[in-house]
């Protein structure tokens, strides 16, 4: 590093940033779906977050910070026409054989048939449900996040929900008829 | 709350943003209905397999952390090579800008010499332990005695006059401000407020040669050093009008 300022600032950037990295890149391969493009998005949110850093509020939400960068980068990305995801969830075959979940009394659903149907969502869908089941946002931080209205969250959540339930049954339905 | 209500919030509900009230209804209600209680389950059912699905996604984190680490170091040494790789005369350029803007905010903050910070302090302690009736005792009021240090200290052939601002006649001493010999003149309104003016030959470069304001402990300290003379106003007036007094001081000084 070139100086000590330089040095202590990262310091505090990996101390307060990087702890939430595995949240930013779960969340960004759940929406980008290719794990290329999350891992793309999850360097852009961090060298953006790197270049504003001494704008961050200290003490304040760093993790709703980073998210909201990195929601402008999928934004950003999106409007120059990139896709963010042609190729299909990828998984580890220890995921497929760790993830066996029942969801069903009569019946055993995967984690990787709830993967599959979520990836069939919308962007909008996947990033609400990411952000609040999956990272346990509040309404009120994924609102900050995606820079909607809280009521647009509540909206999405709710319709996300009921598309992801048909999906299930829609795979599961085609699953057994195959 | 019956079903129908339950269903509007139930969302809300699994995703704790309910006030404490509500919650407690939604409950009671999911306790006695088992049709909203599967509803629940299987919606929450839902929630909890997305969860624990996405969150065992492997994750190669470490990799990804390197890469971030090895950008951001790239990108500082980068910055700091665009700075070599520009022209000489725009470092200095810059590099002279940089210590003008600093010296101007040192100089604002009265951090520069031509500026000392313990002549204010001292000019204030002076004036607040020397202004009040009791300690005027042995201060100099014959005029011809106050018109030889006026001329001594001020280079005036007449008395400064405050008349103006509603001040009377001063009074006078001689003092040691900060190691430094001053006249101190004490003038007195209606309403028993004093001001002070302290008064010497410029001969260092302790106060600077600009009006500068000083707040300190509810005085005013204003400062100006022109025509050879080094000129201190200390009030409980605010900034405005004590800078008024040591404006209009200075005026005489020059017109003398």
């Amino acid at each position: 590093m070139a100086n000590r300022e330089t040095e202590l600032r990262l310091r505090k950037f990996e101390r307060e940033a990087l702890a939430h990295l595995d949240a930013l890149l779960r969340a960004a391969k759940g929406i980008a779906r290719n794990s290329q493009d999350a891992e793309d998005i999850t360097q852009e949110t961090y060298l953006r977050a790197w270049k504003y850093f001494d704008s961050f509020d200290a003490g304040s939400n760093c993790r709703g910070w980073l998210f909201r960068i990195m929601f402008n980068v999928i934004n950003g990305r999106r409007s120059k026409q990139m896709k963010l995801a042609e190729m299909p969830f990828e998984e580890s075959p220890e995921h497929q054989r760790d993830n066996v979940i029942a969801f069903d009394p009569l019946r055993r659903i995967e984690g990787r048939e709830v993967i599959e149907a979520a990836s069939q969502l919308s962007e909008e869908h996947r990033s609400v449900l990411w952000l609040v089941i999956v990272e346990e946002f509040t309404y009120r931080e994924a609102a900050e996040a995606l820079d909607v209205p809280i009521g647009t969250v509540m909206s999405r959540l709710h319709r996300a929900r009921i598309e992801l339930r048909k999906l299930l049954a829609a795979n599961r339905a085609s699953g057994l008829s195959g | 709350m019956n079903c129908a209500e339950i269903k509007q919030i139930i969302q809300l509900y699994m995703d704790n943003e309910l006030d404490a009230r509500s919650t407690l209804d939604a409950q009671r209600h999911l306790e006695t209905c088992p049709v909203c209680s599967r509803l629940l389950d299987a919606l929450a059912e839902q929630d909890r397999l997305l969860k624990q699905a996405a969150r065992s996604v492997p994750l190669n984190s470490s990799h990804v952390r390197e890469n971030i680490l090895g950008a951001i170091q790239k990108e500082t040494s980068k910055s700091a090579r665009r700075w070599f790789l520009l022209p000489m005369w725009s470092r200095v350029v810059a590099v002279a800008l940089i210590a003008i803007v600093a010296a101007l905010l040192l100089l604002r903050m009265g951090l520069l010499p031509g500026s000392n910070q313990s002549v204010y302090a001292a000019v204030i302690s002076d004036h607040a332990d020397h202004c009040s009736i009791d300690n005027l005792m042995g201060a100099i009021t014959d005029s011809d005695e106050l018109a030889k240090l006026i001329a001594l200290y001020g280079n005036m052939k007449v008395m400064p006059d405050l008349s103006a601002f509603g001040f009377g006649e001063s009074r006078g001493r001689v003092c040691k401000v900060d190691g430094v010999e001053f006249l101190h003149l004490i003038f007195y309104n209606r309403e028993q407020q004093p001001v002070s003016l302290f008064l010497r030959p410029r001969s260092s470069q302790m106060i600077a040669e600009e009006l500068r304001v000083i707040h300190r402990d509810n005085y005013n300290a204003v400062s100006i050093s022109r025509s050879g003379i080094e000129l201190l106003v200390v009030s409980s007036l605010d900034d405005k009008q004590t800078s008024a007094i040591a404006q209009a001081l200075a005026a005489q000084l020059e017109a003398d």
